[in-house]
């Protein structure tokens, strides 16, 4: 079964047609890239996915579920999808262990007042809670960091933590708004490990916007290029790399000697 | 039963060190500690909202008049008409859970208006919360100041003396350690994601509303109980009490304490409530009123020095221990 099915989805902004008629899949545990030049209406795809804007035709099935009138939380919630965002979205001001703690927030058992009176269910709902966070953590090795205030990490680990805290809660598919931006070769290099080891360990289909060719080349399994707002072409790494269309919608066309 | 045991000897020791003081203070001495902990209790429950959560809402007196005229108003016009009051009044130990009863029902009654207020202003965000709730809290003010049955403008006179400082004391006490729970909770750790990226929040799969409510919720409910107390400390209420400066007041106690730090709404509100006092003294000194001048220098100077406050994020211990090991 696909996790993510996107079904001839368009959006229009006034007369502006931002996206036309888009239709992509992503398969279980599948790493699926979306590229484009500036302006092609990928992080608009994105916002439509992910409830943020709503499409004028076309249809979201996310995990076999229609994202129909749903708004951000309930896709999260019911369709078990996750995403991160281009300009890092942590709680700054929680430990990276809260920010794990509050994503997990599916776990939660007690109510209210056991929590007024701490009783026993509630510790140990909590300590259950803690220790999956820290587990998390500790597989993505920011376990040492756990008590630090997000804010206070270096950029890299703000972005592992970020993706770590998607995860936390219990996705099926993971949309990653240009994780690389921003990164030197190195960092690149080492999210690339991150990602696959993610898809890897969890067996989620993870679905990349990203401008990094190289980053993109080198961990997709299957790509689609968008422009102005319409697909242009999908399929592996290898095939993107030589298709003329897409080198024309990238580089412009040759001009006639 | 290790999560009953701090609520319940918080009680019992704030309870007997009010009896205590009770029989060692004078009369004014102790009004201005009952004071104290009304403050605490609003100036706590506020930072929940305010600080924690981070909606700043304006209207946070609104709630506590609605928890002190409901019950001044069941425990002076409506039960006494019912003989089975008296009489359970008259016992010693029975009047006491009958104040239990009157806190209890000041405080849901004020969470659900909480709620209702909450529900269509909580879409909104900073000026306009903030213009919104003061709003609120100015309708609730207006509403009560025209109901004759609680006295209306004139004031509702003769509420029977109950509660007193034991009660508020161990409200105050027992309102920090609730409110530090829900803090430290994972659930309650979700007010503070809201404060800091509510569309993280939202793609975590939370609805920041419903946090948002849920906060403000209670809130409300603590500042009705504090209006229960008050009513039933000063026996007499006016609908003048609760404007919009006693709210000002007690956020001006959050943001010196710091907003996101509940031992330093303590300590502001303990600060503010007793200046204001003390400087009293100085004014039969000088014979010149100097008291809110003096008051406001004390906030733009700490203001000025301390810009997030006294405590910032950070509750007292944290910072004690860091000086500890430094």
């Amino acid at each position: 079964m696909n996790v993510l099915s996107v079904q001839n989805v368009s959006i229009q902004f006034g007369g502006l047609k931002a996206v036309q008629d888009v239709s992509l899949d992503v398969a279980a545990s599948e790493l699926v890239g979306l590229i484009g030049p500036n302006g092609a209406g990928k992080t608009t795809l994105f916002n439509i996915i992910t409830g943020v804007y709503k499409q004028t035709a076309g249809n979201v099935m996310i995990n076999g579920i229609s994202t129909e009138g749903m708004t951000p939380f309930q896709i999260t919630n019911k369709c078990k999808g996750a995403r991160t965002f281009q300009n890092i979205r942590l709680f700054k001001g929680l430990s990276v262990l809260d920010n794990i703690m509050v994503s997990s927030h599916g776990q939660i058992r007690y109510n209210f007042l056991s929590l007024l009176l701490k009783t026993k269910a509630y510790r140990e709902n909590e300590a259950q809670i803690e220790k999956r966070a820290l587990d998390l953590l500790k597989l993505f090795e920011l376990h040492h960091k756990a008590d630090e205030l997000a804010k206070n990490l270096p950029y890299g680990d703000q972005r592992k933590l970020e993706i770590v805290r998607a995860i936390a809660t219990d996705p099926k598919i993971l949309f990653l708004d240009e994780p690389a931006a921003g990164m030197n070769d190195e960092e690149t290099a080492k999210l690339l490990q991150l990602v696959r080891k993610v898809r890897d360990d969890f067996k989620i289909g993870i679905l990349v916007i990203e401008h990094d060719m190289k980053f993109m080349m080198g961990l997709c399994e299957r790509i689609y290029v968008l422009d102005h707002g319409q697909l242009i072409a999908c399929g592996r790494p290898d095939e993107i790399k030589k298709n003329p269309v897409v080198i024309k919608a990238y580089l412009g066309e040759e001009e006639a000697a | 039963m290790r999560g009953f045991i701090t609520p319940i000897a918080t009680i019992v020791v704030s309870a007997l060190v009010g009896m205590l003081l009770m029989n060692t203070l004078g009369l004014y001495q102790q009004t201005v500690l009952a004071f104290v902990g009304i403050n605490v209790i609003l100036a706590v429950s506020l930072n929940l909202v305010n600080g924690f959560t981070g909606q700043f809402s304006m209207g946070h007196v609104g709630f506590m008049a609605v928890g002190a005229y409901l019950s001044a108003w069941l425990s002076t016009v409506i039960l006494p008409q019912f003989a089975i009051w008296n009489e359970m009044m008259a016992m010693p130990v029975v009047g006491q859970f009958l104040f239990f009863g009157l806190v209890i029902a000041g405080g849901l009654v004020a969470a659900g208006i909480g709620i209702l207020v909450g529900i269509p202003s909580l879409r909104l965000k900073g000026d306009y919360l903030a213009i919104v709730t003061l709003g609120f809290g100015e309708i609730i003010r207006i509403f009560i100041l025209n109901v004759e049955q609680v006295g209306g403008a004139r004031g509702l006179i003769g509420i029977p003396s109950m509660g007193r400082l034991p009660w508020i004391l161990g409200c105050a006490a027992l309102t920090c350690v609730f409110c530090y729970r829900i803090v430290r909770s994972s659930m309650g750790k979700q007010f503070m994601a809201v404060r800091d990226d509510e569309t993280a929040t939202l793609s975590m799969g939370l609805s920041t509303t419903h946090i948002k409510v849920r906060s403000f919720a209670i809130a409300s409910f603590f500042a009705g109980v504090a209006g229960v107390l008050f009513a039933h400390e000063t026996q007499y209420l006016n609908p003048g009490t609760f404007t919009f400066n006693y709210s000002f007041q007690i956020i001006a106690m959050i943001v010196l304490g710091g907003l996101g730090s509940l031992t330093g709404s303590v300590v502001a509100a303990s600060l503010l409530t007793f200046s204001l006092e003390f400087l009293r003294i100085l004014q039969d000194l000088l014979g010149v009123d100097l008291r809110m001048i003096i008051y406001a220098l004390i906030l733009i100077i700490i203001m000025l020095t301390r810009p997030d406050g006294l405590f910032g994020q950070k509750e007292l211990w944290t910072i004690w221990k860091r000086k500890v090991r430094a």
